[in-house]
Parts: structure tokens; sequence; C-alpha cells
């Protein structure tokens, strides 16, 4: 190759359009040719200039299909984007990308050794065994106290200490802890929360937030102010400040009984009373991350809960939700391989159930930015009931691996029966090299 | 998922189908109508028409797969249309003089970020001044990370065409600028 065939080709090397034979032997001539090096360089920082003085424009590029795409909502009734939604976007997203990342470092940092607060200093009196014991203290951040009676002296409760019915318990300022009741039931009190436990399937909230998952299998009542919810199965969440109650349901549905009268509260509501009365009904966008309270005790609970690895693969899940609908795709590109597992869990999650389009682009862009510890993660989409998944799961695997099982990407357009066999010979795949895929522990590989 | 599949998912109901198709085509819509009419704001307006005239008209599509020819066709009439507006008088003067809007002045930034927005300003409107087959390109190449296939696709023209008016156009914003110095950090130091 010559100067002059080099000069010629020089712009297609520094747009990337030059195929790989080519450019190894322009690369080749540059090594060895300064002038032609000085052209090369040059060529680079016109482009450069030229991608700066167009940056406004692409992001008036951006800004123009929100108007267009709020404009076809409008046009059809529903609600519109807000145009200044796409800038907002960071102003919670940040937030939220901290508390993922604070959310992980404390799953890898904070677990204490041994599983559960250990009381510094006083063991306390352990209480009475004369009652029957109603549940125990599973974890807690700091001291939890405890109370048989109400003239009986407040003493900490010892960890996996035995709580009696009939015994109110209370955490300081700064303690969160959880109660694992007999019944199955878990109640999680907030910091500066007072409970009583008048019966196994009863508790009477008196200050401050608790959180409630119950199994089934019996009605539990929890009453606060004089309002009253039951629940047969599920999760909700009690607050509780003077003159105000605030029901929300997370999982499952509850009865309320207030003075506003009787009322069926769905997963994904939020009711508020003021001094008994229903004052507001919401729907709740978030509870997983409006309860995020609770993630401090599932991080006491080991990282193997799953409840801890639900929470997660939720934050992850919304963190690529996010990246679709205020990024676009060259911008999601552009953040490389770390925005591939938010958005396969994305994928897998239920938030991206009924969007179609939108899973499939995930999908999509995360094959072509994966890298090996999301092996797990594209594994557990090969059985997915979108052929476009399958295929595009299974290129990045082929890429990732080296190995496509005997099924060629395209193949797993096929009929997803004719594509089950060569799942499970990933999934065994899986078994045998999941140790040489870095992280993915949270991916199904199902 | 390809311009096909969503097309036929919007024609069978689902709206976000074509919001997608949306983001994916604005940006290459929009660096289309700017070369075709050399305003930056106007461009706005008419690729945004374009955008819903694509979407009102999507079942008159003959053929899927063929979009993203077949929008930068409605772009193409669209941009006809107000040029035709423009040379009868029948367009607004703010509408046509608005053309190095692009990099914003904001006044409180220290001076030599003003004076290098203020050379990025020229550039562009230096680009909006090339001829028409090289204002196209530049514009098609730098308003959104495509391909010279993806250019020449949206051109129905030859990857090696797109090639070369995008080195012809690179040379005569050289030769047009008195100094294309670059700074070490990749930005002009001068573009009088």
């Amino acid at each position: 190759m010559d100067c002059q065939q080099v000069l010629s080709e020089v712009e297609r090397l520094v747009d990337g359009e030059l195929p790989a034979a080519e450019r190894a032997a322009l690369e080749a001539h540059l090594a060895e040719c300064e002038g032609c090096r000085a052209a090369r360089d040059a060529a680079r920082l016109d482009d450069a200039a030229l991608l700066r003085a167009f940056l406004p424009r692409r992001r008036a590029a951006a800004a123009l299909a929100d108007r267009v795409v709020a404009e076809l909502r409008r046009e059809q009734g529903q609600a519109p984007i807000e145009p200044a939604l796409r800038h907002r976007w960071r102003s919670w997203a940040v937030p939220l990308v901290a508390a993922a990342a604070g959310f992980l470092l404390a799953v890898l940092v904070l677990r204490p050794p041994f599983g559960r607060w250990l009381p510094f200093g006083q063991q306390a009196n352990a209480p009475s065994r004369a009652a029957l014991p109603l549940g125990r203290l599973a974890v807690a951040t700091g001291p939890t106290e405890m109370r048989t009676a109400p003239t009986i002296p407040w003493t900490v409760c010892p960890p996996s200490g035995e709580i009696e019915a009939g015994a109110a318990v209370r955490t300081a300022d700064f303690t969160r802890c959880e109660i694992e009741a007999n019944n199955g039931a878990q109640l999680r009190l907030d910091a500066g929360t007072v409970i009583e436990l008048p019966t196994p399937g009863c508790v009477r909230l008196s200050q401050g937030e608790l959180y409630s998952a119950i199994p089934g299998g019996s009605v539990f009542k929890c009453e606060a102010q004089g309002a009253v919810v039951e629940v047969e199965q599920g999760k909700f969440d009690v607050s509780c400040s003077p003159g105000s109650v605030s029901l929300t349901v997370i999982e499952g549905s509850a009865t309320l009984e207030c003075k506003s009268g009787t009322r069926q509260v769905a997963a994904g509501e939020r009711v508020r009373l003021a001094d008994g009365h229903i004052e507001e009904t919401a729907a709740v966008a978030n509870p997983l991350q409006d309860t995020s309270w609770i993630n401090e005790l599932l991080v006491l609970k080991g990282p193997d809960n799953p409840e801890l690895a639900e929470r997660l693969n939720d934050i992850l899940a919304q963190l690529g939700q996010a990246k679709l609908s205020y990024l676009y795709e060259d911008e999601i590109r552009r953040l490389g391989s770390r925005a591939a597992l938010p958005l396969l869990r994305y994928a897998a999650s239920p938030r991206s159930r009924t969007k179609q389009t939108s899973r499939a682009a995930a999908v999509r862009i995360a094959a072509d930015l994966a890298d090996s510890s999301v092996v797990g993660d594209l594994i557990g989409l090969l059985d997915d009931g979108d052929p476009q998944v399958r295929v595009d799961a299974a290129r990045a695997l082929e890429r990732l691996t080296g190995v496509n099982q005997g099924r060629p990407s395209d193949a797993w357009r096929e009929d997803l029966d004719a594509c089950r066999p060569t799942v499970e010979s990933w999934r065994t795949w899986w078994h045998a090299h999941q140790a040489n895929h870095g992280r993915s522990s949270g991916g199904t590989g199902r | 998922m390809t311009d096909g599949h969503l097309v036929r998912q919007t024609l069978a109901g689902d709206r976000s189908a074509y919001e997608e198709l949306v983001r994916r085509w604005s940006a290459r819509i929009l660096a289309f109508c700017h070369a075709k009419v050399g305003t930056s704001h106007a461009a706005e307006d008419l690729a945004q028409e374009a955008l819903l005239r694509g979407y009102r008209g999507l079942p008159t599509l003959s053929n899927p797969e063929q979009f993203g020819s077949w929008l930068h066709g409605i772009a193409l009439r669209t941009c006809l249309d107000w040029l035709k507006r423009k040379e009868n008088g029948q367009v607004g003067f703010g509408a046509i003089g608005a053309t190095q809007e692009g990099v914003p002045a904001p006044d409180d930034l220290p001076l030599d970020r003003l004076a290098r927005d203020e050379q990025l300003r020229t550039l562009l409107a230096e680009v909006e001044a090339l001829p028409d087959e090289c204002r196209e390109v530049i514009m098609l190449y730098y308003y959104q990370d495509v391909t010279y296939q993806q250019i020449a696709d949206a051109l129905g023209v030859s990857a090696a065409t797109v090639n070369a008016r995008l080195t012809k156009a690179r040379k005569l914003l050289r030769q047009r600028m008195t100094r294309f110095e670059m700074r070490s950090d990749g930005l002009p130091a001068s573009f009088e």
C-alpha cells in the first residue's frame, strides 16, 4: 500500500468503514509513515469537531422524537409525555442508580459475618417463658426492646429472642427489625415504631411504620388509630403518625375498615386516612421502591434470600426500563456492556410483560453489548415465547461462548418445542461452566 | 426488530411500535429536512410534520420493510412544499432566518467556551452552506451514528458515492475555513 492509496482511505478508516483486512494493511502502513499518520490524525480531529458541532442537533433530534410521540398520544387521547421528562429522568434515575449501587454495596460489604445483629453490651433480661411464644426476633439493625405488660419496663430483646403473645415491641430511632411469627408471617418495623401483639393473628401499630408479609392460611389483622386492615395473603405496609394512617398494598389485597366504611384495597394502591376517614386513594407506581427501608433488613438476612434477589432484579429492571424510555438506542449503546444487565433483567421482569416492542429492543441491544458476565441471563431467555428474543439471545451466546449447542441463532425462530432440547443442552452447559462466568448469579439460566 | 415488524405491529393497533419507529428515524429525518431547507428551526417543524404524516399514511405503505425510504419520500415532499411556499412568500421570516441557533450561547459561560461555541456555530453554518449533495451526507452522517450503507439506502445511492460525497464535503469545509487547526482536545482552535 503506498501513501496515495492510504490517504484516499484515511477517512473511511476514521469513520470505521474499512473491512478488517484493509484496515490492517492501512494501519501497517501508518505505523511506518509519519506523513500519513499526520493525515489520519487531522481527519480524526475534523471528525471530532463536526461531532461536537452537531451535538446540539442530536439533542434536537431526541427532543423531536419526544414531541412526535407526545403528539401521537395526544391525538389518541392518551396522557402525553411531558416535554421535560426526558431531561428530568436523571433527577430520579440518578438516585435510582445510587440506590442500586448502594444496595449492591450493602449486600457485598455490610453483610455481617453472622448474618444477624448481635447486641453490644447487655444481653438484657430474657423475656418471661410463661406466656405462649408468638414468634421471634429474626434480625435487627440495632437494639430492639420488648415488654410483656404496660407496667413492666422495656428490655432489650436478644437476637432470636422469643416474642410472646401480648407483648409490645419497639425500635429505636436508628433501628429496624423483623419479627418472624410462628404462623409464618413476617413483621418488619421501621425505625421509631411501636407495636403490640395481642394475639398471633393481630398487630396493633401505635406509631411508626410496619411492613407485613402474610403467607396465607388465616386472616391477619392490623389495627392503627381505629382503622383495621385485614389480609388473608399478601404484603402490605402501614405507617402511622398522629392523626394520620397510610396503607399501601404491595401484593394481594386488603380489606380496610375505617370511619368511611369498608373497602377493598388492591395491590399497587395506597389509601391515606386522616382522623380515621379516607382522605386520598392513589396508585403507587413503585411499591418496592416505596418500601425500600426494608432493604437493610433483607441484606442482614444474607444474599441468598429470594426477596433480596427480587428487589435487586427489580431495581436493575427499572434501570433497564429507564434506559429504554429516556435514552435513545445510540446513547444506550455508548454505555457499553454495563447496560446489558439492566436491559436483560428488564426483559425478564414483569415490568416488560405487556411491552413486546420495548422488551424485544432491550434484548436486541443487550445481545450486542453483553459480556460474559450475563451468560446466565441470556440462557434464561432461550425458552422465551418471542422467537426474536430467542434469536438475539442465542446470537449473543454464540458470540460470547464460541458454541451454539448445534443450533445456529437463526434456527431459534423455529417452534419453541423444537428448540427445547437445545435449551436443555444450554442449561447443562451452564451448570458445567457457570463458575467461569463472573457475575450473573442473579441470572436464572433456568 | 425490523422496521417491517414495527410497521405491521402499528397497523395491528400497537401504537407503541410506531413510537419505536419515530425514535429510530427522527434523527435521520431531521437531518434530511435540515439538509433540504437549510435552516434547523424550520427543519424541526417539517420533520415533525413528516413523522406524523407517516403515521397517518401508514396504511398506504405497500412494503413495510421499505419504511425508511418511504418516510424520506414524505419528508422530501413536506420540504418541497415548504420551499415552494417560501418562494411564494408564504413562510414567516422567523422560520427562514433561523440558521445558527444550533449551539446555544448561554451568557454565563467563560469566554473561552463562548469562543469555542462560536467556532462550532460557524462550522455548522458552513455545513449549511455546502452544496446540496455534500450538505445532505454530512448532516445524515453527523445527526446520528449511521453507516455509509444506511445513508446510501436513504438516498438511493451506493455506499461508495456516500464516501465520495463525505470526502468532498470535508475537503470543502477545510477550504472554507481560513484556519482549520484543531486543538489537542479535538476541538477546533478557530473557524474564522
